[in-house]
């Protein structure tokens, strides 16, 4: 860059500007503004120099932010008609992520240069971030009529057509580029290779299958991804009808790996055997499938797909036979996860019966006087006695599996466990003839465990207590889960096992000491780490769960490594943990902290928009837009959303219930008597102060902690301090820990509406999200968007739904109150509710019919307390008979509520982290004892239905159904410390741990 | 069971998330961004039945090799509900595959502890890795780490002793799976700078104006 604009230099002081620029690209900050100073010295107005000072500046250091912005406008305002002034300008928003400003900057620059390339990429990486399709292409099209002979403005080009969809084009673009080749250099044979698949992939995507194949076929020399290209190629030929071919492919996939589910569906569709249209299979096709698998059973008898896939299509003694072939691997090399690889079955009730038979046949056998299974159903024999796998270095060998992190984090103690590397012991080292190795010897209990890992029997009773437990039979699954331990009591799995087993019985505490029973036994586990944090949340420790994720991230400095590590299962997990207890800042911490991983995520494409171009990556580029395109459709961000829109929510009405005395919008108030609720507002606001007082005490305790380890780490330490304390000091303390700034917007209605924007453009078919909308609007005061919401609520949920029925009524009366100001907006939400509220004449009448329709004790629990709930809101003077229904149908038809929301939350990649072992991920037990929750809620102090009496009745009523409920009091909970062992030892070393 | 398949773009996530749950060494999602955006191929993940990503395999080519073309695992976990079923190898011996037939590496390095006495077994009695050196203090909490190497066949220069795959040693131990780079120090503070290597920092690449 050199200086162009209306200000000429003279040459010395050219020489220092271009000396300016050189220094400021290669980050010499200093130096940089020292010449820039230099310059100014003598032309204090020089607008580009001004300028190249603030871009400067702005990476020195935050605090000169605004001197940066402050300097590039003077510099802009003394020379207009500068392109670098502009640009400059466009720089420093863009590194601000503004880049809707940034665009206007760098296209005032281009009005003054327009051939500038760097100006020109600088814009087009914007656009394509701003997803400017159009704009982009434009933008890149000049670059490659500026500079044909450049690689990446030929593709870049193209990319641009693909993403607006024009796949013709961008294939002849890639073409022209192709025939400006000559030959392919070798170190650049990779990258020739991803173009050609990408072409091929944007001409199958353009409905061009037949010159996809061509391509693949004829450049099958220059790809080198063979194995996509296999899979592509196999894909087409099915797509062209060519079911031989493709079953050749997808068979020659298979040798290559027999345990890609994909390439088995490819080779069923390719042979005929996928179900038809209606999802089911003829009798015919069964039969063909049988066929298949025995042969691809000989075929490849270590592959667990080859396997497992039989059990999907078989029926009656067919599925027994292959179960059983398939289970007896498991049971024989004492492999723990059986379960969750049957559990998908567990939709079909004939298979549920089957299995269970299969299980108490072996269960039997192995008491028996063989004490073995029984033979197997199919005549055959089994592969390798359990004694040989430990010598079995195969494809489905052992020497695996676990993920341990090895390490103990700072504070805890190796156990026997991985972690440890043992001093002593007379075991054989790790490996044989391995040079270099330092031998390591296993604990007593790890061989303990080996040897009881051994026992089929206990592997059985392992998987009988998962499959009770999972069918809401928890006494049956505690009983085979304690004789399981009583043989194996080394074995960690079944610890976890017992603590899922728990959780799901509605028995937190009992889970609690469980996980930490399981976690105990190898402290250098992270996993286990894990499921024992996930377990201290769910019963609502949430500072214990804290301490104990904490183990695991370095200097001890948790929540910020947490953060810094985009640890999203966790966040969530504490955030809901922490709503639930009321807590909204910590709560509004953990799950604004999400929303703003998903910001950096979207922020993380920037770098990649010329990085894939150069290294050739297309199909994973394109891959990349598409993903983040859909963001925030993603799991986490939607439940975090959910969660934080609540607490937004909650605070508001705390704040409306506290300043105007009007509670018409509080669930907590409504239905209170004037008197209770004067008590009830008194209690909320003492609670209030308390805990402001309390999070302004941690907070400042946290500071000085802080600064005296600030203070310390910056005073001594060798090498290796210095540098952590480094990167402390570099990192600024967390200005609000606990959250108290955010939970005390001024605004929480308008930052939850942020999160619903989001959430309705990215998911909008997620019930969350519409009930999420309805709340923020109707608070609002905006009855179109709240009626929109219902609508969509209603349409995926149903309107008998409790969710929506509660939405419905209550935006009724409310328009029945306040109707809206404007004539045209009340005509269309009285004709929008009128079709919501299927003919009912008003608000109270909705709730009356829905009352008797599903108030009574044959529907499901939330049904009856949605109409319980909604009879009181429109009738106080019927609270007593809405609360006598409620109560009258017990804890019956419980489940389908809170199994819907688990449902959602496992559908989402980023449930839970217990992972396929615990069956507390769907179980209809788990949702139903959430439900009964709920109802106690309402009945609670403070809830739309509070009534102490129902709510000690509904108490012991849920405590007679749940009898393992810690929540409710059942006689069977866990009440024992909740440490390693049932001895208290376990305590002191958790109390030691921690 | 679970299928063991090339990564795609949608798996990361869950792949970060997998992570977290079993392993010390972490890392922001943009470094997996830049690990399949530059070497699609050497990314492998383990899927169970209702969607979730119970195992996976991170792995590169080193950018600028001195010692030739090799690869080099970053991270391999397996959840340990799910141990024992070969998913640790599987994935392992997918992504030595593609190393060798798409970039044409000689060989392939890992980091591993020196106590994680099922991972060390995997290494080198199933996946016939041998050791090449011990890295001192080379994980955050001063555990040394054993720097293995596994050559292939098509580029081998010289073949460390591949240890007996009838070991008669007991596998056992909590741990496997957990090849892991230090990350530590770099993967976290400098976090995407590790992670960004090539596709530089922002502030990087303002540079150049007109």
């Amino acid at each position: 860059m050199s200086a162009t604009g209306n200000q000429p230099l003279p040459s010395k002081e050219q020489q220092l500007f271009r000396s300016l620029v050189r220094l400021y690209e290669s980050k010499q900050y200093k130096k940089a503004v020292k010449a820039a100073d230099q310059i100014l010295k003598k032309l204090p107005e020089h607008g580009e120099t001004l300028a190249m000072k603030g871009l400067t500046l702005k990476y020195m250091g935050d605090d000169k932010k605004e001197e940066a912005y402050d300097l590039a406008r003077r510099g802009l305002r003394a020379d207009l008609k500068s392109h670098v002034c502009w640009h400059v300008y466009g720089l420093l928003y863009r590194s601000d992520a503004n880049y809707p400003e940034a665009i206007k900057c760098y296209l005032n620059a281009l009005r003054l240069e327009k051939e500038n390339a760097q100006i020109l990429r600088d814009l087009a990486m914007l656009q394509i971030q701003m997803r400017d399709i159009p704009g982009f292409v434009e933008t890149r099209h000049k670059l490659l009529t500026q500079k044909p002979s450049n690689r990446a403005n030929w593709i870049a080009f193209a990319v641009g057509h693909h993403l607006e969809g024009n796949h013709d084009l961008a294939v002849q673009i890639l073409t022209a580029y192709e025939s400006t080749l000559e030959e392919i250099p070798a170190s650049e044979a990779y990258e020739h290779s991803e173009l050609l698949l990408y072409k091929a992939a944007v001409l199958r995507e353009g409905g061009q299958a037949r010159a996809a194949l061509d391509l693949l076929q004829g450049q099958r020399a220059r790809i080198r991804d063979r194995l996509s290209a296999a899979g592509e190629e196999a894909g087409l030929q099915l797509e062209l009808g060519n079911a031989a071919e493709a079953e050749r492919m997808y068979r020659e996939l298979l040798a290559t790996n027999p345990d890609n589910y994909r390439t088995h569906d490819g080779l069923r569709a390719a042979l005929g055997l996928s179900p038809g249209d209606g999802g089911a299979l003829t009798a015919a096709q069964r039969e063909g499938l049988r066929e298949l698998y025995a042969g691809l059973a000989a075929q490849y008898p270590r592959s667990a797909a080859v396997a497992r896939i039989p059990l999907d299509f078989g029926e009656g003694e067919a599925f027994s036979a292959a179960a059983d072939s398939f289970c007896r691997r498991y049971i024989l090399r004492g492999i723990p996860s059986l379960f969750s690889a049957l559990r998908p079955l567990y939709g079909d009730a004939s298979k549920v019966q089957l299995i269970d038979k299969l299980f108490a046949d072996y269960e039997a056998a192995l008491r028996g006087p063989t004490a073995a299974l029984p033979p197997r159903l199919d005549g055959g024999a089994d592969d390798a006695p359990p004694s040989a796998r430990a010598a079995d270095g195969g494809a489905n060998g052992n020497g695996n599996g676990n993920g341990n992190g090895g390490a103990a984090a700072a504070g805890d103690e190796p156990s026997g466990g991985a972690g440890a590397a043992a001093a002593a012991g007379a075991a054989a080292p790790a490996t044989n003839g391995v040079a270099g190795l330092r031998p390591i010897d296993l604990s007593e209990a790890q061989q303990r465990a080996d040897d009881q890992e051994r026992d089929p029997l206990t592997w059985v009773l392992h998987f009988r207590s998962q499959h009770a437990s999972w069918l809401g039979d928890a006494e049956g699954a505690v009983a085979a889960s304690d004789e399981a331990l009583a043989r194996g009591p080394d074995i960690v799995d079944l610890h976890s096992a017992r603590a899922a087993i728990l959780g799901a019985a509605g028995d937190a505490e009992g889970a609690v000491h469980w996980a930490e029973s399981a976690r105990q036994r190898d402290l250098g586990d992270r996993y286990l780490n894990s499921l024992a944090v996930e377990a201290l949340l769910a019963a609502g420790h949430t500072e214990r769960a804290e301490k104990t994720a904490m183990l695991f991230t370095r200097d001890g400095d948790q929540v910020n490594n947490l953060f810094d590590m985009q640890h999203m299962w966790y966040e969530c997990a504490a955030g809901e943990a922490a709503l639930a207890a009321g807590a909204h800042g910590p709560a509004l911490k953990s799950l604004t902290a999400v929303a703003k991983h998903f910001s950096d995520i979207a922020e993380d494409q920037f770098d990649f928009h010329s990085y894939c171009v150069r290294k050739m990556t297309l199909r994973a580029y394109v891959a990349l837009l598409r993903l983040e395109d859909g963001l925030h459709g993603h799991g986490f961000f939607v439940r975090a959303a959910w969660g934080a829109v609540q607490a937004y929510v909650q605070l508001h009405d705390r704040r409306q219930s506290g300043q105007s005395g009007d509670d018409a919008d509080d669930p907590g108030l409504s239905g209170l008597s004037a008197e209770e609720r004067r008590r009830e507002k008194q209690r909320r606001k003492k609670e209030e102060k308390k805990a402001a007082k309390e999070a302004a005490d941690r907070a400042a305790a946290e500071d000085a902690r802080r600064a005296a380890e600030r203070e310390a780490s910056s005073s001594g330490g060798g090498a290796k301090d210095g540098k952590s304390a480094k990167k402390r000091a570099s990192k600024p303390a967390d200005p609000d820990p606990q959250g108290a700034k955010l939970a005390a917007t001024e605004d929480p209605l308008g930052e939850a509406t942020k999160l619903v924007l989001k959430l309705r453009a990215h998911a909008p078919g997620d019930l969350r999200t519409q009930l999420a909308a309805f709340e923020v609007y109707l608070r609002k005061g905006r009855p179109l968007l709240a009626l929109g919401a219902a609508r969509r609520a209603a349409a995926i949920a149903g309107g008998d739904d409790g969710d929506v029925h509660r939405a419905v009524v209550r935006l009724a009366l409310a328009v029945e109150q306040q109707p809206p100001a404007s004539e045209a907006i009340a005509g269309v939400v009285r004709e929008g509710l009128s079709e919501l509220l299927a003919g009912a004449p008003s608000a109270a009448a909705a709730a009356e019919r829905y009352f008797s329709a599903h108030g009574g004790p044959a529907s499901p629990l939330p049904r009856r307390a949605a109409a319980a709930e909604m009879l009181a809101r429109v009738d106080p003077v019927a609270r007593p008979k809405a609360v006598a229904a409620l109560l009258a149908g017990g804890a019956s038809g419980a489940g389908t509520g809170a199994l819907r929301r688990r449902l959602a939350a496992a559908a989402a990649p980023g449930r839970q982290p217990a992972g396929a072992a615990a069956p507390a991920a769907a179980c209809e037990a788990a949702a139903a004892h959430d439900d009964c929750i709920d109802v106690q809620r309402l009945l609670a102090p403070g809830g739309a239905l509070a009534d102490a009496a129902a709510a000690a009745r509904w108490r012991a009523v849920c405590a007679e159904a749940f009898p393992r409920s810690s929540h409710f009091g059942g006689a069977k909970r866990w009440v024992g410390g909740d440490g390693g062992g049932a001895n208290g030892v376990g305590d002191k070393l958790a109390e030691l741990a921690v | 069971m679970v299928c063991i398949r090339p990564a795609t773009l949608e798996d990361l996530m869950q792949m970060q998330r997998c992570n977290l749950l079993c392993l010390p060494e972490n890392y922001q999602l943009k470094y997996y961004f830049y690990h399949i955006l530059s070497w699609p191929q050497l990314l492998y993940v383990a899927e169970d039945y209702d969607g979730a990503i119970v195992g996976y395999v991170l792995a590169k080519m080193e950018e600028e090799p001195t010692d030739g073309i090799h690869g080099h695992i970053t991270s391999l976990a397996v959840a340990r509900s799910h141990r024992k079923q070969g998913i640790a190898s599987r994935l392992m011996t997918a992504t030595h595959k593609a190393m060798e037939e798409v970039f044409c590496a000689e060989y392939v390095s890992l980091h591993v502890r020196v106590s994680n006495r099922g991972a060390i077994h995997l290494y080198t009695n199933t996946l016939g890795y041998g050791v090449q050196d011990v890295e001192s203090k080379y994980y955050a909490n001063g555990e040394d780490a054993y720097e293995m190497r596994k050559y292939f066949a098509g580029g081998a220069k010289r073949r460390s002793g591949r240890g007996s795959s009838t070991g008669g040693a007991a596998r056992r131990g909590g741990a496997a799976a957990g090849a892991s780079d230090a990350g530590g120090g770099e993967a976290t503070a400098a976090g995407s700078g590790s992670g960004a290597k090539e596709p530089a920092a922002k502030a990087a690449a303002t540079a150049g104006v007109s």
